[in-house]
């Protein structure tokens, strides 16, 4: 019972007062935009890199598992940092400049740092769905005389995103928890707000309290919904497996 | 997914029900007993407390701790902590003495106590690109960087606002190293901060910087943090302090670290002292 002796009253009118009610405000908002745009690139991302990982051409598999390789070995927060604080330096013509005085720079940094570090695992997941497609149906396209983007597009993708969408599902919520990474490169999204409010009143756990219900509560729902969409799509994973044999 | 829901609010449920009020006896007592004091400093805030080159924790605050655990006749126990726990720290009791750069506020004091007199002084400048600005009202609608748990972050637009009706756009990073090279590279375009730390920061590249308008805009007096409604502890500290600045180990440290020959010469006198036209250079110690 020691180690968990918090010595601490709740104050919960800090987290309605101003201006802690605007920051927190703006760091849901903040959280929304970032978990869904990077949500929409790295799945785009990671679809590209999952077809060019399992193409035959050397020249299109090799920097794709090289980028896959590498990012997965690198924590995210490295990206977020390396996004915010060498990437603008790296850059030729008044570019660095621009990016620099650039009042949003610190969200551009996060999504991009956020984007890299997702796409891997999209990919690595996309891939495998890829990989269930059975043999014959690919044979099958070929034979009704679809080209190669006709039958990824047509045939391949939409059965591999069938199969793959639980673990997909899972990823992306871990992709929207790491939005919360930004806070170290001073994007003013929820977890950087709750630290903010800390640091002045000397109050975290309201706010902690509170922005915890946001994510367990996101989290939760985003679990129903991904359920929903399965049973929607009415997969059966048992189908799937009886059509590989 | 009911089960779930369940799990979380429970084990939110059991946190809460561990929270509980301990009114024990006098730290004064405890550390006596212990044999040691557990004294709270920060790692990234040069010169005050840092990591040297050497890999080792140094700084003002760090020797000004060794002095104080030697007067009070324990060891030392260095406890890290940061801009936030710096203060939570002493709330929860796990640590006796917090010395670790923290300007005076009330808002702090309201969580806190602080031993007197207050162990440095010095004042928070906006820094800038020499030239760039010629005073406080050219930073309307400017970027402006703090350090995240700087009181700075509210105050800085109030003072901003006494000149100018622009509001500057506020940032704040983790640490002081990351708002300088923020405001290097031009993420923003002043950066807010006590005076000696900018110097030391800064370091070489300190000649390019100013402070804008050339003056100290809020006064930053640095006590020593003790736990709040502990008074026989807060006198204790207290008298040790105005007893290490009047045996003059006081200023031994002071003029290793800010002298002329010092690691970072500190062109302000930040040593605690009475007004000088009153009471010309007496330290601000009390009579017995």
């Amino acid at each position: 019972m020691k180690i968990l002796n918090l010595r601490y009253d709740f104050d919960w009118s800090i987290p309605f007062r101003e201006p802690f009610a605007g920051w927190l405000i703006t760091g849901v908002k903040l959280t929304f935009l970032i978990a869904i745009v990077t949500t929409a690139l790295s799945l785009i991302a990671g679809t590209i890199l999952a077809i060019m990982r399992t193409s035959r051409f050397k020249f299109l598999n090799l920097p794709a598992r090289m980028y896959v390789e590498t990012v997965r070995n690198i924590p995210g927060l490295f990206w977020l940092l390396f996004f915010y604080f060498v990437f603008p330096q790296m850059l030729p013509f008044g570019l660095t400049e621009t990016l620099n005085q650039y009042t949003y720079y610190s969200v551009v940094a996060g999504i991009l740092g956020l984007t890299i570090d997702n796409s891997a695992y999209v990919s690595d997941i996309v891939r495998t769905g890829i990989l269930s497609v059975p043999r014959g149906h690919i044979e099958a396209a070929v034979s009704t005389g679809l080209n190669r983007f006709q039958q990824i597009r047509y045939i391949i993708l939409p059965m591999a995103f069938r199969t793959v969408l639980p673990p997909l599902g899972t990823r992306m919520i871990h992709n929207f928890k790491n939005s919360s990474l930004c806070m170290a490169i001073a994007a003013p999204e929820l977890t950087w707000a709750t630290q903010q409010v800390e640091s002045i009143t000397f109050r975290g756990l309201e706010v902690t309290l509170l922005a915890t219900g946001f994510y367990i509560g996101l989290s939760l729902t985003l679990a129903v919904l991904m359920i929903r969409l399965e049973r929607w799509l009415n997969i059966d994973v048992t189908s799937i497996t009886q059509m590989r044999t | 997914m009911k089960k779930s829901c369940l799990v979380a609010l429970l084990s939110v449920l059991f946190l809460m029900s561990l929270i509980s009020y301990a009114a024990g006896e006098s730290l004064l007592n405890e550390v006596t007993k212990r044999g040691t004091v557990r004294i709270g400093h920060g790692n990234a805030t040069p010169p005050m407390n840092y990591i040297d080159d050497k890999g080792e924790w140094v700084g003002f605050d760090v020797d000004l701790g060794t002095v104080i655990a030697e007067k009070l006749g324990v060891k030392v126990e260095r406890v890290l902590v940061d801009n936030k726990t710096r203060i939570a720290f002493l709330a929860n009791r796990s640590i006796d003495i917090s010395l670790a750069n923290i300007s005076h506020t009330r808002s702090r004091d309201e969580q806190m106590d602080y031993a007197e007199p207050p162990y440095f002084w010095t004042g928070k400048i906006f820094y800038s690109k020499k030239g760039k600005f010629k005073s406080i009202k050219d930073l309307g609608g400017k970027k402006i960087g703090v350090d995240q748990g700087s009181n700075a972050f509210i105050a800085a637009p109030q003072e901003i606002a006494k000149y100018t009706d622009k509001k500057p756009e506020m940032l704040s990073f983790q640490n002081s190293a990351e708002g300088f090279l923020a405001l290097k590279q031009g993420k923003i375009d002043s950066y807010s901060q006590d005076a000696q730390i900018l110097a030391a920061v800064a370091g070489s590249l300190g000649e390019e910087y100013e402070a804008v308008g050339g003056a100290i805009w809020s006064p930053g007096l640095y006590g020593i943090g003790v736990p709040p409604d502990d008074s026989k502890w807060r006198d204790k500290v207290s008298f040790v302090l105005q007893d290490i600045l009047k045996d003059g180990s006081y200023e031994k440290i002071y003029q290793k670290w800010f002298g002329p020959k010092g690691i970072s010469p500190l062109p302000i006198n930040a040593r605690p002292r009475l007004p000088k036209d009153t009471f010309g250079d007496m330290l601000y110690i009390w009579p017995d």
